[in-house]
């Protein structure tokens, strides 16, 4: 709803892409490669949703996503924009790859005190758990110690009732209710339903559309490097059970398992 | 100036600390005592000062930090804490409380966060520790230094290490600080919405898990599942497929868009081995496929492969474990 002075409400949404594990051929993969397909981060995916349906519920709700990337590689906004997102922004830094977590947390954080100057006040910033490349959830609860607000994470679905954003959340054995006030930076998961996709005509404007850039040519070093890399060994050698019986079959399963030690 | 490895306790039954906590004091003792430095549990949450010190001398550490009340702030009393004291490394259980302080407190500090490792190990000649951690759905493994900032800080998921006892050990040293208050806004959390059905296992600290897919058939299908779980004390997950039909919620969802989980025993049934589901448990010590085809891709990737009915299968193998 709109705040007091009549302005809209903004969410921020912070996207990204990773690598689309199905498209790519079977094997697990690696990190992104130039030629490998891509999907926005389907976490961020859950994010715009959960925007998108406080707008359904409110039209006075604006949504800008915004990405860290090299100047021009704005695919993952072009995505967010042809879903949910009313406008996007690009932080552009030289060399995305070298970052890590919290520095790109720390990009995001000057991007959005930068996109407060022409939108208005960032009342919710919104962003996926974790991305299925980097898998640490991190940026979310750093970007809200870097804005100074609450975090709220393991979101399924939000709800806004005039400064207060209310977010269901996963907890040990079922949900729960958390509440903040505005504004404050929550984390979504998978909810159990589908996210909106994009139509042909949300798609063809937002591959039109021009995505103003943010530069910020000297963001803050890593802190975090990565050594090395190796995949995760595939298992060969492994032994097929199939007995003239399941009561057979449960039995020599058992007998291998409790043998190797597992069990 | 020693090096100080600090480790962090979560709260565990009867005013004690968990299990998992302590068991990751075992590998530092050991890498404490290669370094020439200290171990100290620190306890954020308060606590009884001599139970604390009992038991966290008896795991390993020389020293327990005991704060004297209940820190609200986490992040911020860490990150205070640590500017006076100056540990090099501070490690935690993975667990959903520190990956979400722990990150704040890191960017409170500015140094890095090496999340949801499966290891970690010292390099003296870099000085510094090489964490190992999963990454890309689970399919690599990463290796992650801190080599400049201070303190070098990590989770590690638990079922790693096991707690090791040691004998005749002294209480630890207590120091009770004050934690410092943050000024971070608060979140209220209330209404908690127990699902019945559901066990309480986190599946990420699970050690064994039974999942099931499109071969489970429906809600009722997941009963030998959870009945098989039950029996070996373990959690049950699920592919997407089952959750987006509505047999089982959301939250044992496992793979790219769920958890990733790497217990040490993984049984799969009636999951055809989507790589979107792979990726999400290929971390797994042991992996277990049920499934009435024999081509399924999950048998690539299992180092047993059950051809069958996981209708009767699964039944048969509760009461082989039940029997014994």
């Amino acid at each position: 709803m709109r705040t007091e002075d009549g302005r809209n409400r903004n969410i921020i949404v912070c996207v990204k892409l990773v690598p689309d594990f199905g498209k790519n051929d079977r094997e697990p993969c690696g990190p992104a490669m130039k030629s490998q397909a891509v999907q926005l981060n389907p976490f961020d995916g859950y994010a715009l949703e959960a925007a998108a349906r406080l707008r359904d519920a409110d039209e006075g709700v604006r949504i800008i996503a915004l990405s860290v990337g090299r100047s021009g590689e704005d695919e993952a906004l072009r995505r967010a924009l042809s879903i949910a997102a009313d406008h996007a922004l690009l932080a552009a830094v030289p060399n995305p790859d070298a970052l890590d977590a919290l520095s790109v947390s720390r990009v995001l954080a000057a991007a959005i005190r930068r996109l407060e100057e022409t939108f208005g006040t960032a009342d919710l910033i919104f962003c996926g758990r974790q991305s299925t490349d980097g898998q640490s959830a991190q940026v979310g609860p750093q970007l809200a110690q870097c804005l100074h607000c609450a975090f709220i994470g393991r979101g399924l679905e939000a709800a806004l009732n005039k400064n207060t954003l209310r977010v269901k959340q996963e907890a040990r054995g079922g949900t729960q209710i958390a509440a903040a006030e505005l504004p404050c930076v929550a984390a979504f998961t998978s909810p159990g339903w589908s996210p909106r996709l994009p139509t042909i005509k949300s798609s063809v404007l937002a591959s039109a559309a021009v995505i103003p850039t943010l530069e910020f040519p000297q963001p803050p070093p890593p802190a975090l490097m990565v050594r090395a890399m190796r995949p995760v060994p595939k298992r060969s050698g492994g032994i097929t059970i199939r007995e003239r019986d399941a009561e057979n079959s449960a039995r020599r399963l058992f007998r291998l398992l409790s043998s190797s030690g597992v069990l | 100036m020693k090096k100080d490895i600090w480790v962090l306790m979560e709260p565990g039954q009867a005013d004690g600390y968990r299990e998992s906590s302590l068991a990751l004091l075992h590998p530092c003792r050991a890498l404490a005592d290669t370094l020439g430095g200290t171990l100290t549990a620190v306890a954020l949450f308060g606590g009884d000062v001599a139970k604390g010190a009992a038991i966290a001398g008896a795991y390993g550490a020389d020293r327990l930090l005991l704060a004297d009340r209940e820190a609200l702030d986490p992040a911020a009393a860490l990150a205070s804490l640590a500017e006076k004291e100056h540990p090099w490394a501070i490690l935690a259980v993975s667990a959903c409380e520190t990956r979400e302080y722990l990150p704040r407190a890191c960017a409170r500090m500015g140094t890095g966060f090496a999340a949801d490792c499966s290891g970690f190990a010292l390099d003296a000649k870099a000085d510094c520790l090489v964490w190992t951690r999963p990454a890309f759905g689970g399919s690599v493994l990463c290796d992650v230094v801190c080599p400049v900032r201070r303190p070098q800080i990590g989770t590690v998921r638990s079922g790693i290490y096991q707690q090791r006892s040691i004998p005749r050990a002294l209480p630890a040293a207590v120091s009770r600080f004050t934690p410092a208050q943050g000024d971070s806004p608060r979140v209220r959390v209330f209404r908690l919405l127990r699902n019945l059905a559901e066990d309480g296992i986190d599946l990420e600290n699970a050690d064994i898990i039974v999942a099931g897919g499109k071969g489970v058939g429906g809600a009722q299908g997941f009963r030998p599942l959870r009945e098989l779980a039950a029996a070996l004390g373990g959690a049950v997950g699920a592919s997407r497929s089952a959750v987006d039909r509505g047999w089982i919620s959301g939250s044992h969802q496992i793979g790219q868009t769920g958890h990733t989980v790497a217990p040490k025993l993984y049984i799969a049934c009636g999951i055809s081995g989507a790589i979107q589901h792979l990726t999400g448990m290929l971390g797994s010590g042991t992996i277990v496929a049920v499934n009435v085809d024999p081509n399924a891709a999950i048998f690539q990737y299992s180092d047993y492969s059950v051809v069958g009915d996981l209708f009767e299968v699964l039944p048969a193998l509760t009461r082989e474990i039940l029997r014994h």
